[in-house]
């Protein structure tokens, strides 16, 4: 070996691309490519379109005009603003201590109280209305303890959302309450100090960021939600349940879009809000932090007991009602039970509607999870393509922000339009799919991002030294590593696919129609106990999928222990 | 494969006018080396010198902002690393958690489309060399740390690579694994050949293992030597304190071969500076003689013991000298010649300081 270099500095120039480099550009590239056709774009569309009257004609501020001077619309932003704002702050009380009684008491039971948060999860939000209207309705059981009140309307509204709310709420608000350094409640006993002290200068700092999101998540979800007030609202009218009108009982589109302009700003700045604040948590805790252990007290463990089991009674008297109904001949003549609510026998409706859902909750859990694990695997762990890759990540946080009616609408604006090449989706189970995935994509995004940085960051450059390109890396270890992510997030598709209403409404068509939209659809007509019932068809397909995904994590975690524990 | 070490072998890494640029933050400034075929080479610095941004520019896991990189004359400044001929370790292993032993040191062969028996042999044979057949079919997290720096060490050394690259391999171990672990690591690469270069802020490390070392500053070489030159030699006040225990006062030339530290004057060999230089005196503690009461000599002068401290072989002293005022000398005497000198603190030595054992070097502050 006699040659050596010239001495010569090379002129600067751009490194040499492998195989690896092209694929992950590819990637981004189709990446890019996707969020443009299924978020960019459509949201383009509809902003454009709050810009034009019926006929599609530019007509500048003369919607948002017109909106502002009518005050049937105006009192809507009042409305929804107070439904939101009241349903959060007693969600987030009633889940903080819910939460606190699960991670800082010795309360005996809390695997149980801890599944029973989740329950309200397995079913879409308007089943919660109904089965309100059978405890609190015009005929209701207990329709005497609202005191000549009526459930239809701001009561019925809030009462429905901090129910269905409360498993996001808790969640958020136990994460962070799990995530306490146990050393500094010792410090802090050493130190003698008091148990209130305590509370404000160690638990509640501590807990600041999970409450602060909390509060974003259940206030976003509450003021975008269209099924509950579309059940219980009455004559109580929201932002949500006003682009329903305008757009489906009036056909003003124009309007629509600016409904939804509204419902959008404040949804957009919250979740603004939320990333600032939470980008801040960063290393809140070391990674030698000692979890807290609590120890027993008996007159907190017995209250919160007591407690717990009172929040637990609710939310399965929600659900037990919510079968009765489906299962009641007559309501409230005659209570004899059948399953005739079942047969679904009139015009447009049948056990078609569930199959949809079905179809719809796999496609989006097998296709939503491959695109977002790819998408997130892309975006955290090859080098180079940083600008690419930071492009990627913000439109993948992104759908977080846009309200599911707002993407549905939006949606119709887009694939509707004559000029667009895609328009041959529209009135397809694939746009319903493009929708779901696009709609809940920023949670599962996220779910996926936290597997990955968990993982050596140089797997992928051993990797390279070894000359094993990276797909074979990804398929070999990435995906066998983060299969319990893979799977959460597959479940977590799979049910908001079964429950939500929001997009759906817009953009099912006569042969893709979705149970949930069908049980609101036979609401409208006063067919109340079949919408239970379609309701509840999901809600056993909910649960019969959580319990696969249990028994499929349990096996897949006894597969893999061999790797994971210590001793051989 | 030939033994073939240090000095007068070939150029197998050639590094010229490398620079690399965060932002604001220059990382590695104007970097020029060559690495000799078998060589084994440390980067040897404190945190943040650059050393590791140096090794992941070799291995093309980033890409300098300026100069090139020649690797058996060949240029691959610009290459990636997949096509770049090297094997990497890292402080963290990155074994593959869930593939065993076996699976973890094939993985790079069966990209290589051999024969499976073939594969089979091989990883059989690297397992062998270091001790771990016993774990084949275990799985990394069921051994311990050494046994896992261990395989990563054979996976990167199964695909024969021209150069062998160790981020920090052992600075997640405790001390005994640590040394028992930089004996066999050496022992590997003399008997395999594979030049090497390890990143380490650990100097003993750099010390018992290196064909040279390569100190490293604020992104900059401040010197490459052999583990003794670099002892011996520092060539800056930083190198000199970076590497073992150095004492330093502040002197001025006084005259030919004489300087003096506030009121005291010491003979030692000034280089040619000029007479009225203020530079920096520097004395490793070792070099430093404690006498018997009675001698005399060059350099011989009265020192006040402040404190002693045992260190297992030796006995470091904390001597202050009335002469010298505020500054205090460390002296290293063996445990043997402290008891003889029935050395306790308070007590009143006379000591030595060799003429030939002080360096002297510019005052950089």
């Amino acid at each position: 070996m006699s040659a050596v270099a010239p001495a010569a500095v090379p002129a600067r120039r751009k490194s040499v691309l492998d195989v690896d480099d092209w694929v992950v550009r590819g990637a981004l590239v189709v990446f890019g490519g996707f969020f443009l056709v299924a978020l960019v774009m459509p949201l383009f569309m509809m902003v454009t379109r709050s810009f034009q009257d019926i006929r599609g004609d530019f007509i500048g501020f003369a919607n948002y005009i017109l909106y502002f001077q009518t005050p049937a619309l105006f009192q809507s932003i009042n409305n929804s603003l107070f439904v939101a704002g009241l349903s959060t702050t007693i969600v987030i009380v009633l889940a903080y201590a819910y939460a606190h009684a699960l991670t800082r008491t010795r309360m005996p039971f809390k695997g149980f109280f801890r599944v029973m948060a989740f329950v309200p999860l397995l079913s879409p939000s308007l089943l919660k209305a109904i089965a309100l209207v059978y405890w609190f309705g015009n005929q209701g059981v207990l329709k005497e303890l609202l005191m000549g009140n009526t459930i239809y309307g701001p009561i019925g509204i809030v009462i429905a959302s901090v129910i269905w709310t409360f498993p996001h709420a808790f969640l958020i608000i136990s994460t962070a309450l799990s995530l306490s350094d146990g050393r500094l409640y010792e410090a802090a006993e050493a130190l003698k100090t008091s148990r209130l002290r305590v509370f404000f200068t160690i638990t509640l700092p501590g807990a600041r960021y999970g409450l602060i999101s909390a509060t974003f998540v259940v206030f976003i979800l509450v003021f975008t939600d269209f099924g509950v007030p579309k059940v219980i609202g009455g004559n109580y009218n929201v932002l949500a349940t006003d682009i329903y009108k305008e757009v489906v009982g009036q056909q003003n589109f124009g309007m629509g879009a600016v409904v939804s302009m509204v419902l959008l700003i404040p949804a957009v700045l919250a979740f603004a809000i939320d990333r600032f604040v939470t980008r801040r948590q960063v290393a809140l805790l070391s990674s030698r932090a000692v979890p807290y252990e609590p120890k027993p007290n008996r007159w907190a463990d017995v209250s919160m007991l007591v407690y717990c089991s009172i929040v637990t009674i609710l939310i399965l008297a929600v659900l037990g009602m919510a079968q009765y109904a489906a299962l009641v001949k007559l309501w409230p003549y005659n209570l004899s039970l059948t399953l005739e609510n079942f047969y679904f026998e009139f015009e447009g409706f049948g056990w078609s509607n569930f199959y949809n859902s079905l179809i719809l909750a796999s496609f989006t859990a097998v296709i939503g999870t491959a695109l977002v694990f790819v998408g997130a695997y892309v975006v955290e762990k090859p080098r180079g393509s940083v600008a690419g890759r930071q492009v990627v990540q913000f439109l993948a946080l992104l759908p977080l922000a846009v309200p599911g009616l707002v993407l549905g609408l939006s949606y119709i604006f887009f694939f509707n339009h004559p000029a667009n090449p895609f328009g041959f989706l529209y009135g397809t189970m694939a746009i319903l799919v493009m929708s779901t995935v696009t709609h809940f994509y920023t949670v599962s995004h996220l779910t996926a991002a936290t597997a990955l940085k968990q993982m050596d960051n140089e797997f992928e450059s051993v990797s390279a030294s070894l000359k094993v390109p990276l797909h074979r890396s990804f398929f070999r270890v990435t995906v066998p590593v983060c299969m319990p992510a893979i799977l959460d997030i597959s479940i977590y598709l799979f049910l908001n696919a079964m429950t939500t209403v929001s997009a759906m409404i817009f953009l099912y068509s006569s042969t893709t129609k979705v149970a949930s939209v069908a049980a609101i659809h036979m609401d409208e007509l006063g067919e109340v106990a079949s919408a239970a019932a379609m309701a509840m068809l999901i809600v056993y397909a909910c649960i019969t999928v959580r319990l696969l995904h249990l028994l499929a994590t349990r096996g897949l975690l006894r597969r893999l222990q061999a790797w994971r524990t210590r001793d051989a | 494969m030939a033994e073939k070490n240090g000095g007068g072998a070939e150029t197998f890494l050639r590094i010229e006018h490398v620079s690399k640029i965060f932002g604001d933050f220059r990382a590695l400034n104007d970097i020029s080396f060559d690495i000799h075929d078998g060589e084994f080479v440390c980067f040897l610095g404190p945190s943040g010198c650059g050393k590791t941004t140096l090794l992941r520019c070799i291995a093309g896991l980033e890409f300098q902002t300026q100069g090139s990189i020649h690797q058996c004359g060949v240029d691959i400044s610009w290459l990636p690393p997949s096509k770049r001929d090297f094997g990497i370790v890292f402080q963290s292993y990155a074994l593959f958690p869930n593939l065993t032993v076996t699976d973890n040191v094939a993985y790079g062969l069966i990209n290589k489309k051999l024969a499976k028996s073939h594969i089979e042999e091989r990883v059989a044979g690297l397992l062998s060399l270091v001790d771990l057949t016993l774990h084949a079919h275990k799985y990394p997290s069921q051994l311990s740390g050494g046994e896992q720096q261990r395989v990563a060490l054979v996976r990167a050394l199964a695909i024969s690579p021209g150069l062998l690259l160790l981020d920090e391999p052992l600075s997640a171990l405790d001390a005994k694994v640590r040394a028992h672990l930089r004996r066999e690591i050496r022992e590997l690469q003399k008997s395999l050949g594979v030049t090497t270069v390890m990143v380490t802020h650990d100097q003993e490390e750099a010390q018992t293992m290196a064909d040279r070392i390569f100190v490293m500053s604020h992104g900059r070489l401040e010197q490459t030597g052999t583990p003794n030159q670099i002892y011996d030699a520092p060539a800056s006040p930083f190198v000199a304190d970076f590497i073992g225990v150095m004492n330093f006062i502040p002197v001025t030339v006084t005259g030919k071969s004489r300087v003096r530290c506030e009121r005291l004057s010491l003979d030692c060999e000034t280089d040619g500076f000029a007479v009225g230089t203020r530079l920096n005196g520097a004395i490793r503690p070792e070099d430093i003689v404690v006498l018997n009461d009675s001698e005399g000599g060059v350099n011989a002068i009265d020192a006040v013991i402040q404190e002693v401290e045992f260190l297992g072989s030796y006995v470091r002293l904390y001597l202050r000298c009335a002469e010298i005022g505020d500054h205090e000398l460390r002296a290293d005497v063996p445990k043997s010649a402290a008891r003889r000198l029935a050395i306790e603190p308070d007590r009143r030595v006379r000591i030595r300081i060799p003429p030939e054992s002080i360096r002297l070097y510019r005052d950089e502050s």
